[in-house]
Formats: structure tokens, sequence, C-alpha cells
């Protein structure tokens, strides 16, 4: 067995295992830590598949950004104590059952993968962040710049749907009286 | 690919480039101008759109062989260039539907959203790269989930702003994978590379077959039809009266845009496998779009039906495949434009008026305001397909084309829900013209801009119920030249 | 601008003239209404009149046509059709003098919304003449279509108490069978590569394997308007509701588009599938004779009474049209004419009966004769026309017709003829009985005592009618005239 293969799988149980604990844990915040955890194990499987630069997005933006804000709203919204309670019951059931059904799925198409090696195309592409740098900023410029767009939109929106209307200043005639979370009276 | 920008691209771009300009002028004048007149950003905005749409028609004409720009990345033809005036116009229209009596907070960011998603409605028309279409979806529905939740103080605007982003971000999660999946067996991300890579018998059918199904489940959605239309009841209802319009119109044209782009580009080696879902998509929207319509209360739930059942018919011209089907597609989206809006303009009028969209609230409307009724009825006859309304061609076109294509089956359905739709429609004329006025309501106020929107979609029923000619002929120019790669 | 002044032009689109007048009036002025419609109307029938003067008699063609390119859609022409022939002139001219008596009618009929009926009426015009003189295919079906809406809103807003049902069922009905009529007209378009319908004639060996389909599909649409029982549940509650004048365009031109539609696609467009179905049409037509003709027997509302009569007249036409004889078409399509008037005269009667006592059920009436003799002697002579008594014109119509079946090549013809005769006695039966009912006896009721007389504005609009119905009762030869060629070239093209 070469190291590759050790670590693999050394990897692999590591990652099943946060998951599995990620489920399994009463308390919200173990839960996200050990997603945390789970990123950062497939973020170094993607270092072992030749990816660096996924890798390191996997790790900064997965691991690190949202994670990160998570946590940061499960400790705003107490979420270290919410009681285990399904508001529709049975999902549980139902989601073991599709689980299974999609290892089912999986385990069935690596058995029987006829046809599939002509599938893989045969991609040369250089997947250094040098190249990607290169294509995102050449090939890719226009979706790049839409991209930035999007961020703006996206902060225009929790701008807006987070307002609270402003307060009037005093001397002001008040032409409907609005309380101080901005509803409307 | 190093090197600058050509000027002639850049050309070819600028209306899309001075949306994004306008979107921020906009933006700014509503910070920096506070002492501005009430409707003053309104008619910014509008003549932002109408120059927009000058400089498309002066720069941007598309040119006979296939164009493409940004390293190519869109494509320039008949086909982007229509599309690109139906979004302008019905943006310029559903801004004007927009003006409130009162003017509220958020004006300025309501607009500047509204034009961003227009300018991603423009790129997902002229998309012809996966990656640049996926962005162009995001763009475009990104204000749309926050211009539906806008007046998010209401229940229902903020469930329908939550709904239509889960929704949208499920659904185009879905279309992502199959992207990739594009990118994997193709190693490109442009429409003819991977349709090289799609050629018959160099995959597995049911790889193909998966494929195309979960690239479809992104357009469904945002075309609102079966089985990913559930979002569009709730999401009409909740989201504010202009907006609905806009995603009913606009929104559902962008989605057939690309879609039909990439069913001839990407998917044109395997015509069954696009007929048999598209026709499934199409029958069951159908169906289920006029059928539950029949229940419904309130007018803007009813509408959202309706539209669902819309989206059917116009998923039949686009399973044909034949450009007779597309043309067919192409012209009931720009009659759908004017009849749509003008509903929903009516719709918003009386809601200002009365605070209610219940159908209720319209009984006796042609008492309370003859014309505003009689734009009404136009827009319901219209959708019901009837001559000398523009829904009557739309429908005849793609009719035409599934006979044409010896879908006859299809056609048949197709008509025959026509005649269902047509029930609660003609249930709604009669609710407008002959039930007794409710106690204690005045005549209804109607402002300016709502007048003149209406009256431009009227006038819209009803020339593209007579004069055919010249729109078909473009839509069928559009459909042509998809075809030529 | 040359084709503006085409005559068939100028007739079908003159009255949308009188709807611009109309749009510029104010919305209460009733007076201005009813006379700029009644000028329009009347000047639109002068125009048929003079469609009628450059008709030449003897000849089968194509009259008078104008012909356009309008859109091309895959290849495929659509063309601005229209001409006239021995089948469609008569039509013309039958709607071009009934809208002005309609619209006479109206004068104290209708009092609230002038303005709306008059613009609803001039645009059904419009679309009953397109109707009638469209020769592409696609032209036909838009107007066809098209006259729906008017009658839609003449129903559902001057119409009787259940006024909406009626036209809801009445728009569904019609529509349900004319989009597959839709559909089947664009396979044989896509077929044949034209929607003209000369070409088409020309071409139909082209689309002849599906022609029983494609019979059927068009048959619906027609069978629903003639109506063909078993079709027909949607007149009564149509004619009951519509107002008079309404029902007088309705009875009168209307239904006459189904029957028109039969002739004018069936029989020369699907040769074999007319031979191999006329038995089966024919013979329900003579079902919806004696059908029409008891029912309306048992009816109370006078309205009704004449509906179900409409359903029982048209089954002539209908065994008329699909006995498939030269005598029995000619018949037919002038039994239409009397059709036209006769039961367009029971409708305007049974809307003068209405205005006086404001009730239609025929119980509250009795005696009317001795209040109102005038009134009775004309009522009598249109229930004699109805019923065919020589002399007037709705005998030569339905002796024709029988004359026709009786001879005709289907199978039982002599049976078929037989029992359509039974119907021209029940015929007599019922309207007899209503005429019994309305006018003879004594009178009981003071509202009848009260009742006026003929009042000359409603003689007016009868007096023409009646012309007519003494007309061609006497002399039919200059009708038979302008219908034989077409017919006989019809006839020619089927097998």
């Amino acid at each position: 067995m070469s190291p590759a293969v050790i670590i693999f799988i050394v990897l692999a149980l590591v990652a099943v295992a946060c998951a599995v604990a990620m489920l399994v844990s009463k308390n919200a915040v173990y839960s996200a830590l050990f997603l945390v955890l789970n990123f950062a194990t497939i973020g170094v499987i993607y270092l072992m598949l030749g990816a660096p630069f996924i890798a390191v997005a996997q790790i900064t933006v997965y691991a690190g950004a949202i994670m990160v804000l998570f946590l940061f709203v499960i400790m705003l919204l107490g979420g270290e104590n919410l009681r285990l309670g399904e508001p529709l019951r049975g999902q549980r059931l139902i989601g073991l059952i599709f689980g299974a059904v999609l290892l089912a799925e999986i385990v069935l198409l690596l058995i029987f993968r006829s046809g599939m090696d002509q599938m893989v195309g045969t991609l040369t592409i250089d997947t250094s962040p040098a190249a990607l740098g290169l294509e995102m900023f050449n090939k890719y410029s226009l979706p790049f710049e839409v991209t930035s767009l999007v961020l703006l939109v996206a902060v225009i929106g929790a701008v807006i749907l987070t307002r609270v209307d402003p307060i009037r200043r005093p001397g002001k005639p008040d032409q409907d009286r609005k309380d101080q979370s901005g509803r409307q009276a | 690919m190093t090197g600058s920008f050509p000027a002639a691209m850049l050309l070819k771009s600028l209306p899309e480039i001075s949306l994004v300009i306008l979107a921020g002028l906009v933006l700014l004048l509503s910070l920096v101008w506070k002492k501005r007149p009430p409707q003053a950003l309104t008619w910014i905005t509008i003549a932002g759109l109408m120059l927009c749409l000058l400089l498309a028609l002066l720069f941007a004409l598309p040119v006979k062989g296939p164009y493409l720009i940004w390293g190519g990345l869109l494509k320039i033809d008949v086909l982007s260039f229509l599309f690109r005036m139906i979004f302008l116009t019905g943006a310029a229209l559903t801004v004007l539907i927009s003006v409130e009596r009162q003017p509220s907070q958020g004006q300025g960011e309501y607009l500047a959203l509204l034009i961003t998603s227009v300018f991603g409605m423009c790129l997902m028309a002229a998309s012809a790269d996966i990656l640049m279409l996926y962005l162009a979806i995001e763009i475009t529905a990104m204000p749309l989930f926050i211009l539906a939740a806008f007046q998010f103080r209401q229940k229902k605007s903020a469930e329908a702003g939550l709904k239509y982003f889960l929704y949208g971000a499920m659904t185009s999660t879905v279309m992502v994978f199959g992207f990739s999946l594009l990118f994997g067996i193709s190693g490109q991300t442009g429409y003819s590379a991977i349709a090289a890579a799609l050629e018959p018998d160099r995959l597995p059918v049911s790889l193909t077959a998966g494929i195309f199904m979960l690239v479809l489940v992104g357009f469904l959605f945002k075309v609102s039809a079966a089985p990913f239309h559930f979002w569009a009841p709730d999401v009409y209802e909740g989201a504010p009266t202009p907006i609905a319009g806009f995603l009913s119109t606009a929104s559902k044209a962008a989605g057939f845009a690309a879609l039909l782009r990439i069913l001839q580009e990407v998917f044109r080696a395997s015509p069954e496998l696009r007929f048999g879902l598209l026709a499934a998509a199409a029958v069951a929207s159908m169906l289920i779009g006029n059928f539950l319509a029949l229940r419904q209360k309130n007018l803007k739930r009813l509408l959202a039906y309706s539209s669902i059942a819309q989206a059917g018919y116009i998923l039949v011209g686009a399973a044909v495949g034949t450009p007779l089907g597309a043309s067919g597609a192409i012209y009931y989206l720009i009659a759908y434009l004017v009849t749509n809006l003008a509903a929903f303009g009516a719709v918003a009028v009386v809601s200002s008026n009365t605070g209610s969209d219940q159908i209720a609230a319209f009984s006796g409307l042609n008492r309370r305001n003859a014309a505003l009724a009689l734009v009404l009825g136009a827009a319901l006859l219209s959708l019901g397909g009837v001559p000398v309304f523009a829904g009557f061609f739309g429908k005849f076109l793609v009719f035409a084309s599934a006979v044409q294509a010896g879908a006859v089956w299809l056609a048949v359905i197709g008509v025959l829900n026509a005649v269902v739709g047509l029930y609660y429609y003609l249930n709604l004329l009669k609710v407008m013209y002959l039930d007794p006025v409710p106690e204690g309501s005045g005549p209804l106020t109607v402002v300016f801009p709502w007048k003149a929107a209406l009256l431009v979609c009227a006038a819209g029923i009803l020339v593209l119920g007579f004069i055919y000619r010249p729109w078909y002929h473009w839509a069928d120019l559009a459909a042509q030249m998809l075809l030529l790669h | 601008m040359q084709t503006l002044l085409h005559p068939l032009v100028l007739t079908t689109f003159f009255p949308l003239v009188g709807v611009a007048a109309l749009l510029l009036v104010r919305p209460g002025s009733a007076r201005a209404s009813r006379w700029i419609a009644l000028l329009t109307a009347l000047i639109t029938f002068g125009l048929s009149l003079w469609v009628l003067a450059a008709f030449q008699r003897g000849s089968a063609d194509l009259q008078m046509a104008v012909n356009l390119p309008w859109l091309t859609i895959a290849g495929v022409e659509i063309r601005f059709f229209m001409a006239v022939d021995g089948l469609s002139i008569l039509m013309v001219l039958l709607t071009a003098f009934l809208v002005p008596l309609a619209v006479l009618s109206t004068w104290t009929a209708v009092q609230e919304k002038v303005r709306g009926f008059m613009i609803a009426f001039l645009l059904l015009e419009t679309g009953m003449l397109g109707v009638f003189l469209a020769q592409d295919l696609v032209l036909f079906y838009v107007f066809w279509e098209f006259t729906l809406i008017p009658m839609y809103f003449l129903i559902g807003i001057w119409g009787g108490e259940r006024r909406v049902y009626a036209a809801v069922k009445f728009f569904l009905y019609t529509m349900a069978g004319s989009v597959l009529m839709l559909l089947a007209l664009l396979f044989i378009g896509w077929q044949a590569g034209t929607f003209s319908l000369p070409e088409l004639v020309a071409a139909r060996g082209i689309f002849a394997g599906a022609q029983i389909w494609l019979f059927l599909a068009f048959g619906l649409a027609f069978a629903i308007k003639v109506p063909m029982w078993p079709l027909h549940s949607w007149l009564p509650d149509a004619h009951v509701e519509a107002p008079t004048a309404g029902s007088v365009i309705l009875a009168g031109v209307l239904l006459k588009m189904g029957a028109y539609g039969f002739l004018r696609f069936n029989l020369p467009l699907f040769p074999q599938a007319t031979k191999l179905l006329a038995p089966w049409m024919a013979a329900i037509g003579v079902v919806g004779i004696l059908y029409g003709a008891l029912v309306a027997y048992r009816q109370k509302d006078m309205k009704k009474l004449v509906a179900y009569s409409s359903v029982s007249h048209l089954g002539f036409v209908v065994l008329g049209i699909f006995a498939l004889n030269q005598e029995s078409v000619a018949g037919s399509i002038l039994q239409m004419v009397n059709h036209g008037l006769s039961t367009g005269a029971l409708f305007l009667i049974v809307g003068y009966l209405y205005e006086r006592l404001h009730t239609r059920q025929m119980s509250a009436f009795g005696g009317v004769w001795k209040a109102a003799p005038l009134l009775g002697s004309v009522s009598l002579v249109v229930a004699l026309s109805s019923m065919g008594l020589p002399g007037l014109n709705g005998f030569i119509g339905e002796f024709t017709i029988l004359a026709g079946a009786f001879n005709s090549a289907l199978p039982a013809a002599r049976w078929l003829a037989g029992a359509a005769t039974i119907g021209v006695i029940l015929a007599a039966v019922y309207l007899l009985h209503w005429f019994e009912k309305i006018f003879l006896g004594p009178a009981l009721k003071d509202e009848v005592k009260d009742m006026k007389d003929l009042h000359w504005r409603e003689g007016f609009i009868i007096a023409p009618m009646l012309v007519l119905i003494f007309w061609i009762g006497l002399y039919p030869q200059p009708f038979f005239d302008l219908i034989n060629p077409t017919v006989s070239r019809l006839l020619g093209l089927l097998p």
C-alpha cells in the first residue's frame, strides 16, 4: 500500500467520522466545529488530487469564512442550547432512506462503470493558481466583473432588508408615528 | 488570450454597459439628491432605459452570421437583440407601474436593483458559455429575490422573497451540477465545444438524458413550469405587484431565451430527448396551471397559475424544436409581455386604491373606471387566446408548430387547455362588468405613470393582435439564426 | 387604398367606421349612438346591395375576389383572401339586411349603455360578414372566433336574469368546438402548403388519408354552431337570455355560420368522408327536427319555444345539406335565409310581447288578438311562414329539401324524408299552439286588454321581413338563380 492510499484512508475516515459526529451531536457549536474539520480534510484530499487552488479555496472560503459565519449566527441565536425537535415527523427516517438510496447508487455506479472510461475528458488544464488567474482575467473577465456586481447587489439587499427607519429629528412634525423598531403604527 | 478590448466589442456591449452605469447613477442620485421631486428617479430610469434601447439600435444591431464577443462568452444575434428590446420595454413598463402615490423609502435601491436585473437578463439572452450563463442567471435572480421581499414589513412579502430565494438557490445548484458535468465531458465551457462533445454515440443516452434533466431543472424554475412551479403562486402573491408582473414577463422571457439557445446550440443532437422532456413539462404546466387557477380567489395567485399555464404553452413551442416552434415561442413572449404587464398594472391600480388584490375587489370595476376595466378585459382575452388580441397569434404559432412537427396530440391538449383557461378569464370579465360595486368604494385614482403604462400595454395588445408581420419577421429571424451556430 | 374601396372589403369593414364614430360620442348619449349605428348598418346594407348588383348570376366562380399576401409562416402563405359566390351572397345579404332591423328593434328595448351595445353590435356585423366572405382558412378562423366576443358581451351585459351563465356557456361551448377546427386547418395547411381554400380543394388528395378525422374536427365546430342535436344545449339558454336584437342576430345569422361551414369546407375538402358520413349526419338532422319540435311544444316560455323551433328548423337544413343532391342543397341554402327571416321575425314578435307585459310566459297572455289585431295578423303570417305554409317562404325551402332528400342516394332516404315530414306537422302543432295560447281565446287579463297594438316603428321593422317572406314564397326563382350554379359545382366535387 502506497503512502498516498494510507493517507487517503486516514483522511476519509476522519471526514466521515466528522460528518457523522456533526449529524449526531446535540450541541450546535460542536456540530459546526466538526463540519470545519470535515471541510479541512476534504481540502487536503483536493490537494492530493492535484488541485491546489481548490484546496486552498476550500479551506479559506468554506472552513474559514462560511463556517465562521455559521458559528457567529449560532452563538448570536443561542443555538448551543436548542432543543432537538422535529416540526415535521419522520424527517430522520426519510433522510436515512434517501441516504441509503444515494449510497446504493454510488456503489452501483462504482461496480458497473461500463462506458464511463470513455467519458473521462482528456483534460489538459493547468490547475495552478497562476493558470487559473490568467483564465479568470482573460477569458472569463466578464463573468468575473459580473460576480463583483452580484456581490454589490447582495450588499445592497442586506442593507435594505435589515434597515431600520430613521428616527425623526426633534422639531420636525411627525407624519406617521413610528416606534423605535421602525414598524409603522 | 491576451489582448485589449477591441472597440467593436465594446460598442456591441454598449447597452449592457450603460445599464450598469444607469444603475449606479440611480443609486447615487437617490443618496445624494435628497430634495428631488417625487417621481424624478422614475423618469430618469425610464429615460435611461430608453437610451439603452436607442444605443442598442444604433450600435448593437445583429449581423448576419454568428458573432461572438468577450472571448466567445456572448453571442450577438437577432435573439439577443430582440430579447434585449423585450427586457428594456418590460423594465420601463414595470418602473411606470411601480410609481406609488406616496413615495417610499428605498426607491433608489429598488430601481437600481431592477436595472441590474435587466442587465443580467440581457446577458442571459446572449450567453454562449455555461459559466457566463450561470453568472447571468445569478445577477438576474439576486436582485429579484430582494425585490420580491421589498415590502418585508408585510409577512407575505418576506415569505415571497424567502421562498423565491430558497427555490432559486436550490434549482440553480442542481443546474450548476449539470453544468459541471457538461464541463467534465467536454473540458470547455463554450456551447459549441460542449455540443461537439455531446454528439450522438459518443456518450450513453442515459448520461445525456441525466445531464439534460439536471440543466432543465434550473430553466423550468425560471420560467415557472411544472414540476418546478410551486414557488410561483406564493411569490406572485406576496411580492409587490409590479415585481410580480416583471417576474412573470421579463424574467420568464429571459429564461426562455437562454433555454432556446441552449437547446439549439448545446443539445441539438438529441431532438427526441428534448421533445420528450419538454413536452411532458408543457403538459404538466398547462394542466396544473389551468386547473388550479379555477379555484383561486386572489387575483395575483390566479395570474400566477395562469402564468404557469402560459409557460406550458410556450414550452410546446420550445419542445418542438423547429424554427416555427421557436419563433412561435418568441412571438408569444412578446405578446405575453404587454398582456401580463397590463394585467398586473391593473391589479396594482386597484390594490393601491382599495388595499386588496382579491378578486372581489374588482367587482364592478367597469362602473368605477371603464377604461381600466377595458384594459384588463383586453389583457384577459389576450391571455385566453381570442382573436384579435395579441395572445391569439402566439398560441396560433405555437400550436401550428406542434401540428407541423407531427405532434398533434400535444396541440390537442394545448387547445383544450386554452378553453379551460378561458373559463376563469371569462369569470373575471363577468366580475368586472356585471358584479355590483362593493360598498363604500369611490372612484379610482390613476396617476399618470400608471395611465401611460396601461395605455402602452393596451396598444401593444391590440397592435400585436392585428399586425403580425413585423414582429413575426423578427421572431422568425431570431429562430432561424439559432440554427446557424 | 384601392383595396379599401373594394366592394367586399368595404362591406365587411364599414361597420368599423361606425364603431370609430361611436367611440367619439359621449358615453351617455343614447340617441346619437342609436342613429349612428342605424346609419352605419343601413349604409352597409346598401353596400351589400352594390355587391349583389355586381354579382353575376349563372356563374359558379368566386367573384370579386381580393387576394393579398398577409403573412408567410414557415414557407406557407396566409393570405387576406375574400370572395363571394352563390353560397355566400345570400348570407351576406341576410346579414346586412337583418342588422339594421335589429338595431331598430333596440330603440326602446335597450336603455342602458346604448353606446356599448351598438359598438358590440357593429363589431359583430363585421365579424359575421368576414366569416361568410373569407376564402383563406386562417382568415376565416379569425373572423369566426372574433364573433364570439361581441356576442358574449351582448348576452352577458344586456341580457336577462341568467345572462352570465348563458353567455359563458355560449362562449366556451363554441370555442371548444372551434379549437379542434383550428388544429385541423393547421394540419391541412401544412400538408398542402397553402391556406387558401381553392388551392386546398385542388390539393385535397394530399390529406385525403386523414379526412374522416378532419371532417369530424371541422364538423364538431359547425355542429355546435348550427346547433345539431345533441350539441344544442347552449342555444336555448343563449336565446332566452339574450336581448331581442341579440336573439334576432343569433338566430338569423350566427347559427347559419355552422351550416355555411359544412357547405364551404366539409363538402369540398373531404369528399369521401362526406359521402361516408352523410347518412349519419342526415339522420342526426332528422333527430334534431323531431326532438326540437317535440321539446318546443312543451315549453312555457315563448323564447325557449322559438329557440327549440330553431333547432328543429335547422335540422331540415342539415338534412338538406347531407342529402347531397342539387335540390336539397339549394333548398337548404334558401331555407337558411328563410329561417333567418321567419325566426328572426318570431323573435321580434316575442320581443314586442315582452315589452308590453314584461313576461315571456305564455300563460300570462291569451286573447291578444282582441286588443292588438294588427300584431296578431302579423304574428299569424310569421307563424305560418315558419310552419311552411305554401305561398310563404318556408314552404319553398322545406319542400325542396324534402323532395331532394326523398330522391337522394342516402340509405333509408325515404324513411328519413318521411320522418322529416312528420317534423313539418309537428311544427304546425307547436306554432299553432303558441299562436292560440297568445292570441286567441278571451282576453281575461287586464294587462292584455290594455295592450297597445303594433306601433308604427315595430311594424316598420317587420314589414321588410314580411315582404321577403311573401316574395320568396311566391317567386323564389331569382334566389335559386343565385344559388344553383355554385351548388352544382360544389356537388360536382363529390365522388
